[in-house]
């Protein structure tokens, strides 16, 4: 390794590091614009000049190798005097008001001015001047005070994938811009205001809103998509005023996607419920707390009694955190014995316990870096989880892997994939089979392949050929043959979306509402889900190898996977267990419970079943059913036979309205927590910003409710207290405290 | 005893003589002095624009945070100053402040001075809070400008 001279520090980095990011790495400070760790090097700024002993001309740091025995200095007069020029070249056209501009505070050429450069301008000819540009609903760019060092565009073409803008014309009258001035379209737009290092481009959404010395920066986790990405919540008051990434190597790297960034501005909306309301006379009237809990445990623990656990359900929305879907299983299993429990209303699937169990699930996305083959299995992944999308493109066009993209419709991954297998929406079950075929005639097997049961693989054998789906057999074959050649394959399987989420697939889709709720189709087997179907692919394709094939499952909402971990799922125990009789006892053991060891209904089965009057309670999380699209009319019929529908949300939904209880939670911004990502990385959530007066912390109220069905039993109700239970009863959260995973969060 | 009496007497004696420094308030006014501190006053250009650019330093410099500043973007249409950014809402809690006279020195457009006004009386304490109608000079004290077309900044 060289070693080299920085102001007469030595330093030791790895060969062919340049100078710049030497310098970074040991804290000596390099000013430069053009350059940012995570893009490619441009060297067009000349801000990082400096004079290396022995050659006659500064060098610029940021393009400059270490060589061994190398000498830099960073602060000698030759230097301060070029830079004190270069900053006095880029000030030329840049209009000096900063207390007009929106960077103002936050701004490297703003800064680096004040230490580097000249104290007076001596320019006395007229700038260059620019309308402002609209780059769509998202960006502004003012070009008056761009200074061309190019991140944005960089930006756009190596990390998003999405070139949208461009330098134009030469020297100096270079403009910057979005070809034939289109608006920006790319899901990661925003990050160009983060990196952009003048006030050139700024979000609309945030822009002379406020000045950034008044906001606090307070750590968080975006709670959209299971991706997870590390946020900085920028707060003044009780109010949220921008998002920007907070960086994280394991998860989002410096990047977050505008959805992130732009969806919060629903805490401060004026129609957020701030009392519980109770039906009084047909109608929803305002109550107070009190009353609103007696009511609800009550009513609840009256029904428990006389119809039993098996007339309750519950669906909590996957944005909740570890410790909400804790205690809601908890509330719903221990105290009312029931296992009717679920977090959608599409069919669940037991892929998630599957994977752990078998040791394929991806827990670190550095495993995407090293894989030769990608494989995207119904899941558009720029548009529902976006951030890991910069992480394909990047092992895909950094790293040489191979990419095949399965999906119903073009995806924006398409360009850059070896095989496109474009099925019609609705046909995965179709699709899959013939995938499934010609992955068996390119790879025979004699036996069963190791790691897929008996009972699935004679399923598979039996799946039977029902055509090519619309796919061109070749392609089918040419993608068969890359997964089966490739030693290293990761799969990424998103659920189907649309009529393929709220429906079962397979024999009894078509026949109206009655899907899903006979018996058979309960069972694993008769009716598996896509998810299902996807893990029976994927573990024929591991081949016993070690590392041969991962997987990394994502389904809707930001704590899925966690919510699953906690046993939202009328087949899974907390811990992934798979809920039978056997393990059920050996749970009850464990905790000293005793728990429900039938198997429960999922969402849609618990509308089917309370439109036939088995279920005579739902307490909704989160959730309106009501005002699904592809749900609503049949959710509305099922929910009007309910004797009690507990409604539990930030607003006055569809479903809401036609509650006996509404009971008032928080926003993201508003409340402690964990959430666990798609790779099994638990992160914290954290309040940020007071709640609205009236509305209550969903962790008090669900503590609230629990305790008065069942006051002799302790009932644990700060975020901490139930982590830490979290902790001692499901295995996969051993070890792991509330403050260990307090600012990049912890792998389970 | 008798001596200590005579002597302050003839210090009251001594004064009576000088002419006495009470104001017949509020019919006689003292004449300020130039660089008096009082009520703040925000300024406006010769065409009539605010100079205020609502760029917060007023409020981030002064030491008894009595200053609110809101800034937003100026329309091409509905200019209220030079540039993009304009003060929507501008507070001062004169109760609170300490006519320090920070905020007049960090202001880069010099919009926001300290007039020799001191006299602060009113029937409630909300009147001490004055916003931006009450703070801004009023055109009519302005020359008026034969355009409004902003002043360049640089």
């Amino acid at each position: 390794m060289p070693k080299i001279k920085i102001n007469q520090r030595e330093i030791e980095v790895e060969p062919g590091t340049t100078i710049l990011s030497a310098a970074l790495q040991s804290g000596i400070e390099i000013p430069h614009f053009c350059y940012h760790p995570r893009l490619s090097i441009a060297g067009n700024c000349r801000m990082c000049l400096v004079e290396l002993k022995g050659a006659p001309k500064l060098v610029i740091a940021c393009n400059t190798a270490v060589t061994e025995g190398m000498e830099v200095f960073t602060d000698t007069p030759k230097v301060v005097k070029a830079r004190e020029g270069v900053l006095e070249f880029l000030l030329i056209n840049h209009p000096l008001d900063c207390p007009i501009c929106d960077k103002g505070g936050e701004c490297p050429l703003q800064n680096y001015t004040l230490k580097y450069g000249p104290t007076q301008t001596r320019y006395e000819e007229g700038r260059r001047i620019y309308s402002p540009k609209s780059l769509g609903p998202k960006v502004v760019l003012n070009q008056n005070r761009c200074i061309f060092c190019g991140r944005c565009v960089r930006f756009l073409r190596e990390v998003a994938g999405h070139e949208e803008m461009g330098m134009f014309h030469r020297g100096d009258h270079v403009e910057v811009g979005t070809y034939f001035e289109k608006p920006l379209e790319s899901v990661f737009a925003g990050n160009i205001t983060d990196i952009c290092p003048v006030g050139a481009l700024t979000t609309r959404d945030f822009r002379f809103k406020v000045r950034v010395w008044e906001l606090n920066p307070q750590p968080s986790t975006c709670s959209l998509c299971s991706c997870g990405c590390n946020l900085v919540l920028w707060t003044k008051g009780d109010r949220v005023y921008r998002i920007t990434p907070r960086a994280n190597e394991e998860v989002n790297e410096a990047w977050i996607c505008d959805r992130g960034r732009f969806d919060f501005h629903f805490i401060e909306n004026s129609e957020r419920l701030k009392t519980p309301l109770i039906r009084k006379e047909g109608e929803l009237r305002p109550a107070s707390w009190e009353e609103a809990y007696s009511f609800v445990a009550e009513k609840l623990s009256a029904l428990s009694k006389s119809g039993g656990g098996r007339s309750i359900g519950g669906i909590l929305a996957p944005s909740y955190s570890n410790e909400e879907a804790y205690l809601f299983q908890k509330l719903l299993r221990e105290t009312l014995g029931s296992n009717h429990l679920d977090s959608r209303f599409g069919p669940s699937s037991m892929a998630n316990a599957r994977a752990h169990e078998k040791d394929l699930q991806m827990t670190s996305l550095s495993a995407l870096e090293g894989t030769e083959l990608i494989v995207l299995l119904g899941e558009d992944l720029t548009r529902e989880h976006p951030v890991y999308s910069l992480r394909v493109r990047r092992a895909v066009r950094q790293r040489g892997a191979r990419l095949i993209v399965a999906h119903s419709r073009p995806t924006d991954l398409d360009s850059i994939a070896s095989y496109v297998l474009q099925y019609k929406e609705g046909d995965e079950e179709r699709f899959l089979s013939s995938w499934l075929r010609a992955l068996l005639e390119v790879m025979p097997f004699e036996s069963i392949p190791e790691g897929l049961e008996e009972e699935r693989w004679s399923a598979l054998r039996a799946w039977p050929a029902s055509g090519a789906a619309d796919v061109p057999e070749e392609d089918l074959r040419g993608a068969a043959e890359l997964i089966v050649r490739a030693p290293k394959v990761v799969w990424v399987i998103g659920e189907p979306k649309g009529r393929g989420a709220s429906f079962p697939l397979s024999e009894d889709r078509g026949q109206g509402s009655s899907t899903g709720a006979s018996a058979d189709s309960r069972s694993l087997t008769a009716n598996p889900s896509f998810l299902e179907r996807a893990m029976d692919l994927v573990l024929l394709t591991r081949r016993g190898q070690e590392g041969g094939a991962r997987v990394l499952l994502l389904s809707e909402g930001g704590n899925s996977q966690g919510l699953l971990d906690m046993g939202i799922s009328p087949k899974l125990l907390p811990g992934l267990r798979q809920l039978t009789p056997d393990e059920v006892g050996r749970v009850e053991e464990a905790w000293g419970v005793s728990l429900p060891s039938w198997e429960g209904m999922d969402g849609r089965q618990m509308l089917e079943a309370a439109r036939k009057g088995e279920i005579k309670a739902l307490y909704l999380v989160g959730m309106d059913p009501v005002g699904d699209l592809a749900l609503g009319a049949e959710a509305e019929e099922a929910i009007k036979g309910l004797e009690l529908l507990i409604v539990q949300g930030l607003f006055l939904v569809r479903t809401a309205r036609l509650a006996h209880v509404v009971l008032p939670g928080l926003s993201f911004a508003e409340k402690d927590g964990t959430l666990t990502n798609a790779t099994g990385r638990v992160q914290r959530q954290r309040r940020v910003i007071s709640p609205p007066a009236g509305a209550k912390d969903d962790l008090e109220i669900l503590a609230e409710i629990t305790a008065r069905i069942a006051p002799s039993r302790p009932t644990p109700s700060s975020p901490a207290e139930v982590f830490q239970e979290i902790a001692q009863r499901v295995s996969l959260y051993k070890g792991l405290s509330f403050e260990e995973v307090r600012e990049t969060g912890a792998c389970r | 005893m008798v001596k200590e009496i005579l002597k302050g007497l003839a210090l009251t004696f001594q004064q009576m003589w000088k002419k006495p420094i009470t104001l017949q308030y509020p019919e006689e006014r003292k004449l300020m002095p130039a660089r008096a501190r009082g009520r703040h006053q925000l300024q406006r250009y010769e065409v009539g624009m605010e100079r205020c650019i609502g760029c917060g330093l007023c409020s981030a410099v002064c030491p008894s945070n009595c200053i609110t500043v809101v800034p937003a973007e100026n329309a091409e249409e509905d200019r209220h100053s030079p540039g993009e950014r304009y003060s929507q809402i501008y507070r001062i809690n004169e109760f609170r402040c300490i006519f320090c006279g920070y905020c007049q020195e960090a202001c880069p457009v010099d919009a926001i001075i300290l007039t020799e006004e001191y006299e602060f009386s009113a029937y409630s304490r909300d009147e001490f809070v004055y916003d931006k109608e009450r703070l801004l000079v009023s055109l009519s004290r302005q020359p008026q400008g034969a355009d409004r077309s902003p002043e360049p900044i640089s």
